[in-house]
């Protein structure tokens, strides 16, 4: 089978079966309904959009299969978090959002809530560096936020690992992983790149852009975290100020340093009392 | 959880009680479950946890004072209520809130075959408001201590609800915990803030503390506590929780600080009357979901019910407000519903004790980082 993971509508579902599945619907009853016992197998996770309705169908049907809520409209919606969250007695569960004015809202009840949150990061205005930086030292520091947050968490167990990392991926947003299909069956690239007219071979996406931005002599050139960036923040205004995202990859990369000399440093730890 | 895999019911067997606390928000009537009206209660319950594919069930019986049945009235319902279960492949644990003022050794069998040889009951200290009808709250104490040394005597586990006064304010943290713990010989208790619940009267209109001297009181009682806790072999909550929280352990915070305990429970009284929780039952018709006996489906009743698709809503409506901001909403959501309701007169408002809680908080959180190694404080991402 091929490692490329298919991010279909449920009306697709027929044509790709037997794929790797990223399923998405705003109907709970129909991914119910259609998705057979064999497609589970095949199925990374399934994606409810349009903060649908009638979820208590996916109460007990695929316990433990991941579910992914997109909260397009984060500063208006957060507070229907609420209404979901009781999926979380089954299913673990990521709420995935843009970073737009507002957003900070969402992620703090998210995680409140013990929500897992993806944030599509894209190129983030400067205005909202502040609170990421805020939901980052968050992340770290808080006992209160105890699921990941994407992508910081991806990137603080790579830098951590020291581990080779690909934001892309992390993001989920690599055309070598993962393909987006639209409503009529056409196959596109994943996330910001599916209205791209950009149109390198998928699987070498990655390589070739972070090679032309190289080529190009942006900052990318001498920026200490191009290799796990890859240029993620240059896409797809080349132009992008990075100043704002270095600032957050140096306090994860700081924090990871500081990760692995306190592990280091700690023999078995055995629990305080009381 | 109502549509989890776990079902909570609290369950009054009466609406009788045989204290005259002055500060009860319930509303007390003579009614008493029968057996053949248990049975369809039970019966309803079971049907939604098939409908809602729950597999455990977790009754909380209290009342009124559940003990004014006899322990043969319990005696039936707990087979009937394990056969009924069994047949339908789900589990029943049962529990009992009690004044104690009715125990006699005649309960010693049952406590130990259906409550696992273990109780909860009350006691404030000092008690200004717990009383025996006509009988000045000395005649409770001294009942109610001599019933616990009897239950504790047959091997019973006797854990302990306290709730708090301006007496316990003025005598303070270190009084109040020698009391228990060195004079009561209690090792599990829970301190719970008053509210004005109910009808009122002159009592309630007069619970009200001061926030801040509240949160002394809770501060220093945790410290004390963490002291000699450990030591004495005491548990006492919510201290016991938040600290189980704040290092990062598992943890069962108490219900006033759950997401949204519309999810997490239901009560249903003698009468049939289905609400929120024991708060709400009997006091707030206004806040009935509907009555079991009246009902074809509870599934049905709870669905449809106006007043339960308020309590749903609360949090939601909260996050309007400033909870969104605060640094403790996980662990509170907004706090308790009726502490609200009883203060404010609406379910849209933050629990009045939004101030202590966040101190509470504060401080355990402090602590906790105090006890584990300075190696840990500054990430506790390992492992997630």
């Amino acid at each position: 089978m091929s490692s490329i993971v298919y991010q279909i509508p449920l009306a697709q579902l027929a044509a790709f079966r037997g794929r790797a599945l990223i399923v998405r619907s705003g109907h709970p009853h129909d991914l119910v309904a259609q998705l057979r016992a064999s497609d589970l197998d095949n199925l990374a996770y399934v994606q409810l959009c349009g903060l649908p309705s009638g979820t208590d169908v996916l109460m007990h049907w695929a316990k433990g299969l991941p579910i992914d809520l997109l909260l397009d409209n984060p500063a208006q919606d957060f507070p229907s978090l609420y209404g979901y969250a009781t999926l979380l007695d089954n299913h673990p569960v990521r709420i995935t959002l843009p970073v737009e004015t507002g957003f900070e809202k969402a992620v703090k009840l998210a995680s409140s809530l013990q929500f897992a949150v993806r944030l599509q990061m894209g190129q983030p205005q400067a205005s909202l560096i502040g609170s990421l930086a805020r939901l980052l030292d968050d992340y770290l520091h808080k006992f209160t936020v105890g699921q990941p947050i994407e992508c910081f968490h991806g990137l603080l167990l790579g830098f951590c690992n020291r581990e080779p990392l690909n934001l892309w991926a992390i993001q989920e947003e690599d055309p070598a992983l993962l393909r987006y299909v639209d409503e009529r069956g056409t196959v596109r690239l994943p996330g910001r790149l599916a209205v791209s007219e950009y149109d390198p071979a998928p699987e070498s996406f990655v390589a070739d852009w972070s090679r032309r931005l190289s080529a190009e002599g942006t900052e990318c050139a001498d920026c200490p975290f191009f290799a796990s960036c890859r240029g993620y923040f240059k896409w797809p205004h080349r132009d992008y100020d990075c100043a704002g995202v270095k600032a957050l990859l140096t306090t994860l990369q700081q924090a990871a340093g500081e990760l692995r000399e306190d592990l280091a440093a700690a023999a078995p730890v055995s629990g305080a009392s009381p | 959880m109502i549509n989890g895999n776990h079902f909570s019911l609290i369950l009054l067997s009466t609406n009788q009680c045989n204290a005259a606390c002055d500060y009860c928000f319930e509303d007390k009537t003579r009614d008493r479950l029968s057996l053949d009206r248990l049975r369809i209660i039970a019966g309803k319950v079971l049907d939604h946890m098939e409908e809602h594919r729950i597999g455990a069930l977790t009754i909380h019986w209290q009342g009124g004072e559940a003990m004014l049945l006899p322990p043969r009235w319990y005696r039936q319902a707990f087979a009937w209520i394990r056969d009924a279960a069994a047949a339908r492949g789900k589990r029943v644990e049962h529990g009992l809130q009690t004044n104690m003022l009715a125990y006699s050794p005649e309960w010693d069998v049952l406590i130990a075959e259906m409550f696992g040889n273990s109780l909860s009951t009350s006691l404030d200290y000092p008690n200004l408001h717990r009383r025996a009808p006509g009988r000045a709250p000395g005649h409770y104490d001294a009942l109610w201590a001599r019933k616990v040394r009897m239950a504790r005597a047959a091997g019973i586990d006797v854990k302990v609800i306290s709730v708090l006064n301006q007496g316990t304010l003025e005598v303070g943290a270190e009084r109040f915990y020698a009391y228990f713990v060195d004079e009561l010989g209690v090792t599990d208790f829970q301190i719970n803030t008053p509210f004005p619940g109910g009808a009122v009267n002159a009592v309630k209109q007069n619970l009200s503390l001061d926030v801040s001297e509240l949160a002394r009181f809770h501060r220093e009682l945790a410290d004390i506590w963490l002291e000699r806790g450990p030591y004495d072999d005491v548990r006492i909550g919510p201290f016991d929780q938040l600290m189980n929280y704040f290092m990062d352990r598992d943890a069962c915070l108490p219900c006033i600080w759950g997401r949204n305990c519309a999810e997490e429970l239901i009560a249903i009284d003698a009468r049939g009357n289905v609400a929120q929780c024991d708060c709400w039952v009997t006091s707030y018709p206004d806040y009935h979901f509907g009555n079991i006996f009246e009902c074809d489906s509870l599934s049905e009743l709870l669905r449809n019910s106006p007043a339960r698709r308020q309590f749903f809503e609360r949090p939601i409506k909260l996050m309007q407000g400033d909870c969104i901001q605060c640094d403790y909403l996980a662990l509170c959501h907004g706090g308790c519903p009726v502490r609200t309701y009883s203060v404010h007169q609406t379910l849209v408002e933050k629990d009045p004790y939004c101030h202590l809680y966040k101190s509470l908080f504060r401080h355990m959180e402090r602590r906790a980082t105090q006890l584990v190694a300075p190696s840990l404080q500054r990430s506790s991402r390992v492992g997630s």
